[in-house]
């Protein structure tokens, strides 16, 4: 449980707030770069509470600048992006990708006032298939990119195969990720006979949490003893300042990202990379629904049209409140826990149902939410050690702690998990971890 | 720049404020005398100034404009029935006039005369060559029309169109005449226009030297560029109180036009922009480029086109990239409207950056604010309330000798008014 001024501390990131400038201490993912052509349309960005334009100048550098035009208001959106920088279409001042005023042509060419005139621009980066932006203080001098194994390894082996907007607040978006023990309830199948396609199915139900700090957030052990003696361990990490892992397999490690909009909205990536293969399949995000009633999808499904005039047209997904997630109840009777159709929706739906902003006053925390109560302790003493004396939250020095992977795996009983699984977390080794016996159920 | 109190001065609109006690001094278009086709047609839903009323035209054909909700138990007069020279409350009967009086009330016994002391709000309302004029002030004998001659011959031409901001961001767009060599005509090169057109001097010099004069009926200004010829390229355009506008346009020669443009303030953040054009005999109505949705019933449903900040306003970013226009939206008012919503409902003046060519908005904001403020210390009736012939203004371009007085040179095209039939010839 929190107070009341523990959950605005903890939620919200307009500018001023402490947690809104914790977040602005780091890159966040804003787009992917193909959605901003050279010259072409400028889109409605909204990060942190903030409204903004992100196009791409002539020599291919991203800006993301400021919504309106400081002369007279005018919407950017409508501007015109041209030869080194975007104009106005009202009375065409132009700015460029640094926020510097060019060109002010209905001032007499003798004014200076051009050159007392500049926009707020934050620096933007295309790295890893994803544009990022940093809206932090050192613009000058921005810190490094988290230096994440998906953005070092070949476009081949990785996928953004997931992005879409959650319409809730992002710390409860994030939570959903950190909370292990939700996964086989909430993303069950209703039979254990079935097939997993419907959803998945553990006979054991609860684990034993054990927590520790790491240098850019922590990392968290499920630990579900299984009848053999053996012990089947979900380990994963999150990082500052809103990222969330489920466990990897063999075949992918997976990457949430819960970027804020604003206080009531939050931009999800979902990714998966492989450390050494190839990965078969689309690398972009696919809205494919299934066919069949109960069987599940790890896509959100299909996206609305374009929904103009607002921020991120492109990202609004169909399955969302106003279709009740698209809940179907012979299917929620006879297949699967919730009857909504993909898995990642149905934590949206949960999240959502919270209300905008989860009011953490009210709720009941057990030993299963051990990483939420840590993650959130975490984010609120950074949030106040940088407002208090500039303390540089964790990972904004270090991007190279970024280099981190989950694990899902079967360990003989007793085995100290983080000495065997180390190795495989931070990078060190390419090597999945060997599973000592077979998991009961599946 | 303005304060956050200064920019409240100048947009807020509502009952008691000091703007909105401005305009409640002057009589302005309410609705258009086709938005009540009969006697006793259904009443319509009008916003005014932040007021909800309804209007009706009674069966002796007189318009009223009354309160929208009965004063008995506040149901909406809009579901009542216009019968026999009154507006009928459907809920207990309640029937009204269209001077407010209570001419029936039978849901109270007969020899109650509790019907004589009740009144509901009404507004007067005068119809004049197509607009239903409102009077919503506190004189009890009202001030004279304006004489806005547009809106003063039998052949007329009225477009009505639905702004989602506020009423001042409107209107200063047509103080604003230089964004038109951007915003609307950007396109348009030395190689692409008539040489000595009015397009090719501006087309030219995108940038222009500001006159600001102000005026019995407001302000006035005069925008100048020099020709390739050694003369000078001005508009001409005139802001007219309490929200009236004449401006250059696009191809307009200086007093060709009876015409004027009015922001009517539904309420802080809706404006209905009237566009009034007295016809000359063999004249007709413009192609607007627009396509209007038709009118509904509700507060906001009147005068919407299908472009819309929900569709972009249908921006075609490869026309706007190839320069077929310079935004890539269709229609002038259109490119308006994309600006000033982009702004916000309410722009907030403390955020913007005016330069030189921005003084006509410095000035008439300044005008504005001076004779709200005086209004409410002394009474100070605002500019051309008293004065309606302050009002016989026309707007346009035109070429002139260099180094002329503008403002004198101009005075007979601008000042003309023609009584009676207008002219065939166009002026200029």
């Amino acid at each position: 449980m929190l107070t009341a001024e523990e959950t605005d501390l903890l939620c919200r990131v307009g500018p001023g707030t402490p947690m809104g400038e914790l977040m602005r201490q780091y890159w966040l993912p804003a787009a992917y770069p193909w959605e901003l052509e050279v010259d072409g349309q400028p889109q409605r960005v909204r990060l942190l509470g903030e409204d903004l334009v992100a196009w791409r100048d002539s020599d291919g550098n991203v800006a993301f600048t400021q919504q309106r035009c400081p002369h007279r208001g005018a919407g950017f959106f409508f501007g015109r992006n041209e030869k080194g920088g975007l104009r106005c279409a009202y009375h065409g001042w132009k700015f460029d990708v640094n926020g510097d005023c060019i060109e002010m042509p209905n001032e007499p060419p003798t004014s200076n006032f051009k050159n007392k005139m500049h926009i707020t621009s934050y620096k933007g980066a295309d790295f890893g298939g994803v544009t990022w932006c940093y809206m932090g203080p050192n613009q000058e001098d921005p810190p490094g990119l988290p230096q994440f194994e998906w953005c070092l390894v070949p476009e081949e082996q990785r996928k953004h195969y997931r992005r879409f907007i959650y319409e809730c607040n992002w710390m409860q978006a994030l939570e959903g990720e950190l909370d292990s023990t939700h996964a086989p309830i909430l993303h069950g199948r209703l039979n254990p006979e079935d097939s997993p396609k419907y959803g998945g199915y553990t006979v054991e139900k609860f684990a034993d949490f054990f927590v520790e700090k790491t240098e850019a957030g922590l990392v968290y052990g499920a630990e579900r003893k299984q009848p053999d003696g053996n012990s089947y361990w979900r380990a994963s990490h999150f990082l500052y300042p809103f990222y969330g892992m489920f466990p990897a397999t063999q075949s992918r490690v997976p990457l949430s990202i819960y970027v804020p909009i604003d206080d009531y909205y939050t931009m999800h990536f979902g990714l998966e990379w492989h450390p050494t293969e190839a990965l078969p399949g689309s690398r972009f995000p696919t809205p494919d629904l299934p066919d069949e009633p109960g069987v599940l999808t790890p896509n959100q499904g299909p996206w609305k049209p374009e929904q103009k005039g607002t921020f991120y047209a492109n990202w609004w997904p169909e399955i969302s409140p106003e279709t009740d997630f698209h809940m179907d109840l012979w299917a929620k009777k006879h297949r699967n826990f919730t009857g909504i159709p993909s898995v990642r929706q149905q934590d949206a739906a949960i999240e959502w149902s919270m209300g905008a902003i989860m009011d953490r006053t009210k709720e009941h925390l057990g030993t299963a939410d051990a990483t939420i109560i840590r993650a959130r302790r975490m984010l609120l003493a950074s949030a106040r050690a940088l407002v208090e004396d500039g303390t540089v939250p964790p990972g904004v020095e270090s991007p190279e702690a970024y280099n981190v992977r989950s694990v899902a795996v079967v360990l003989p009983g007793g085995v100290n998990w983080m000495e065997a699984l180390s190795d495989w977390f931070f990078g060190r080794t390419s090597e999945y971890p060997e599973s000592a016996g077979s998991l009961t159920g599946q | 720049m303005l304060t956050h109190e200064e920019n409240e001065l100048l947009c807020r609109v509502g009952p008691g404020t000091p703007m909105g006690t401005l305009m409640r001094e002057y009589w302005f278009p309410g609705l258009q005398s086709i938005e009540l086709p009969e006697p006793d047609c259904p009443p319509v839903r009008i916003k005014l100034l932040g007021e909800e009323l309804v209007a009706f035209r009674d069966s002796d054909n007189n318009v009223g404009l009354v309160d929208n909700y009965c004063p008995h138990r506040r149901a909406s007069l809009f579901f009542g029935r216009n019968e026999e020279s009154g507006l009928r409350c459907v809920y207990h009967g309640w029937k009204f006039d269209v001077n407010g009086d209570c001419v029936d009330m039978p849901s109270e016994p007969a020899e109650s005369n509790f019907k004589d002391k009740v009144r509901i709000k009404s507004y007067r309302c005068h119809e004049r060559n197509g607009i239903i004029w409102v009077y919503m002030g506190p004189r009890e004998v009202p001030p004279a029309l304006p004489e806005l001659e547009g809106n003063m011959h039998e052949r007329y031409n009225i477009t009505v169109l639905l702004r989602n901001c506020n009423w001042m961001q409107g209107l200063e767009g047509e103080m604003d005449t230089i964004h038109v060599t951007f915003l609307h005509l950007g396109h348009l090169t030395i190689h692409n226009t008539e040489p000595g057109s009015m397009e090719y001097h501006q087309a030219q010099n995108r940038y222009g030297n500001f006159s600001v004069k102000v005026t019995e009926h407001g302000t006035s200004y005069g925008m100048v560029r020099p020709t390739e010829s050694g003369e000078e390229y001005w508009r001409v355009g005139h802001i007219l109180f309490p929200f009236y506008a004449m401006v250059p346009g696009i191809g307009n020669p200086l007093g060709s036009n009876a015409s004027f443009l009015a922001y009517v303030p539904m309420d802080d953040h809706h404006t209905l922009e009237w566009g009034v054009r007295a016809l000359r005999p063999g004249d007709e109505p413009r192609d607007q480029l627009r396509d209007y949705v038709p009118n509904g019933t509700g507060w906001y449903d009147r005068y919407r086109i299908d472009q819309t900040w929900a569709n972009d306003y249908q921006i075609d970013r490869e026309a706007q990239k190839n320069m077929v226009s310079f935004t890539g939206i269709k229609g002038i008012r259109q490119q308006d409207m994309a600006m000033t919503e982009s702004m916000g409902s309410i722009y907030d003046r403390t955020k913007e950056h005016l330069g030189t060519t921005d003084q006509m908005i410095i000035r008439t904001r300044r005008r504005y604010m001076n004779a709200a403020r005086a209004l409410m210390e002394d009474g100070t009736p605002p500019p051309g309330l008293e004065t309606p012939w302050a009002y016989h203004q026309r707007s346009g371009q035109a070429v002139i000798p260099s180094g002329v007085d503008w403002w004198e040179y101009t005075k007979d095209v601008r000042e003309r008014f023609e009584v009676g039939e207008l002219a065939v010839e166009s002026g200029g």
